[in-house]
């Protein structure tokens, strides 16, 4: 038995890093599949291509949402799924300035959730 | 409402599971790297619990981190006298033939009532009578008698004790514990004529009995019952 407890802490000693790295990995790829369309949105601000890239981040946003709040916190997750979602209500309602706005700041804040967990010696100490 | 309660649950769970995993130990018993740990512990599992929007990894996973960090240091310790000096620092004299130590007891940064108290708890009143005392590592401190105050023992006294074994609850509160009942390899109807013969006549007006194999028995008829 004391075997076993010991053979199970060092399991956990090293399953948890690797959990950590699949993790890392799940949270970098939504994000970086977000922000590649929100980039396209912006960057086709005046088309209606910028609408459909709009949605399509949206989409993957979603998709990822529920293992995302296994990670980050609520609030963090939440906050882009709003800003994503009044970027979408924007340019349904003509797009333009405000529209362009939260885009930015759907951007901004699907990088703090990119870096969320990342080690680094900000985030450690 | 529900989601609190199932995190709740959950981490409930985990601590059990955490507990079980660093082992038996009582809380006065602890070293001081384990009394980190369950304080740790505690204050790390109430933070998701009380908070729904912090995910529950971040609870779980400090809570197996740390269990299991103690467990391996632990079982290395144990393994390497070294490092487990290091961890849990060694037993201090503080009492010599009567005379305390002050160095060591400044050292630890004791005062004079703490030993005394600690003396009163294990019976010592005088410290004359102390051959030594040390603290130990979990913080206790232990005491030696001195030889002219050490109690005779039976062997001393070339005097046959009377067998007695350990004593098992045969009967709590009015219910029979069957098992109990078989380790101290007597039968029903041994119980029976025990119950009877302390005055009660049947189980249920039995408030306590305990007994060894030997037949001793301790008896405590059930209040209010005049059976």
């Amino acid at each position: 038995m004391a075997k076993a407890k010991i053979a199970f802490a060092y399991g956990v000693i090293f399953l948890i890093p690797l959990l950590g790295l699949w993790e890392l990995h799940c949270v970098r790829q939504c994000c970086d599949k977000t922000a590649e369309y929100i980039d396209m949105a912006i960057s086709r601000a005046d088309t209606p291509a910028s609408g459909d890239a709009t949605d399509k981040a949206f989409e993957v946003w979603l998709s990822y949402e529920e293992l995302l709040t296994s990670f980050v916190t609520h609030e963090k997750v939440d906050a882009v799924t709003a800003a994503l979602s009044c970027a979408k209500a924007f340019f349904e309602s003509g797009g333009g300035e405000e529209y362009l706005a939260s885009l930015y700041e759907a951007r901004m804040l699907v990088n703090i959730v990119r870096n969320f967990d990342k080690p680094t010696v900000r985030s450690v100490f | 409402m529900i989601v609190p309660f199932i995190r709740t649950l959950i981490l409930y769970f985990v601590i059990i599971v955490a507990v079980r995993l660093m082992g038996k130990r009582q809380v006065g018993e602890l070293q001081p790297g384990e009394l980190v740990i369950t304080i740790l512990v505690s204050a790390v599992a109430s933070v998701p619990v009380q908070d729904i929007a912090i995910p529950l990894s971040h609870g779980i996973v400090p809570i197996l981190t740390l269990v299991a960090a103690e467990v391996v240091i632990s079982s290395f310790s144990q393994k390497h006298i070294k490092f487990r000096r290091l961890l849990s620092g060694n037993p201090v004299l503080i009492i010599d033939d009567g005379q305390l130590i002050q160095s060591a007891i400044n050292k630890l940064r004791l005062s004079i009532d703490d030993i005394l108290a600690s003396l009163r708890l294990g019976g010592v009143f005088d410290i004359r009578d102390v051959k030594r005392a040390q603290v130990e590592t979990n913080g206790q401190i232990s005491i030696m008698l001195s030889d002219k105050k050490l109690p005779a023992t039976v062997g001393d006294l070339g005097i046959k004790p009377t067998p007695s074994g350990p004593f098992y609850t045969i009967i709590s509160d009015g219910r029979v514990i069957s098992d109990n009942l078989k380790s101290i390899e007597k039968d029903e109807r041994w119980l029976k004529s025990t119950i009877k013969a302390a005055g009660a006549d049947v189980p249920e007006r039995v408030f306590f009995l305990c007994a060894d194999k030997y037949g001793n028995t301790v008896f405590s008829k059930m209040e209010g019952s005049d059976g």
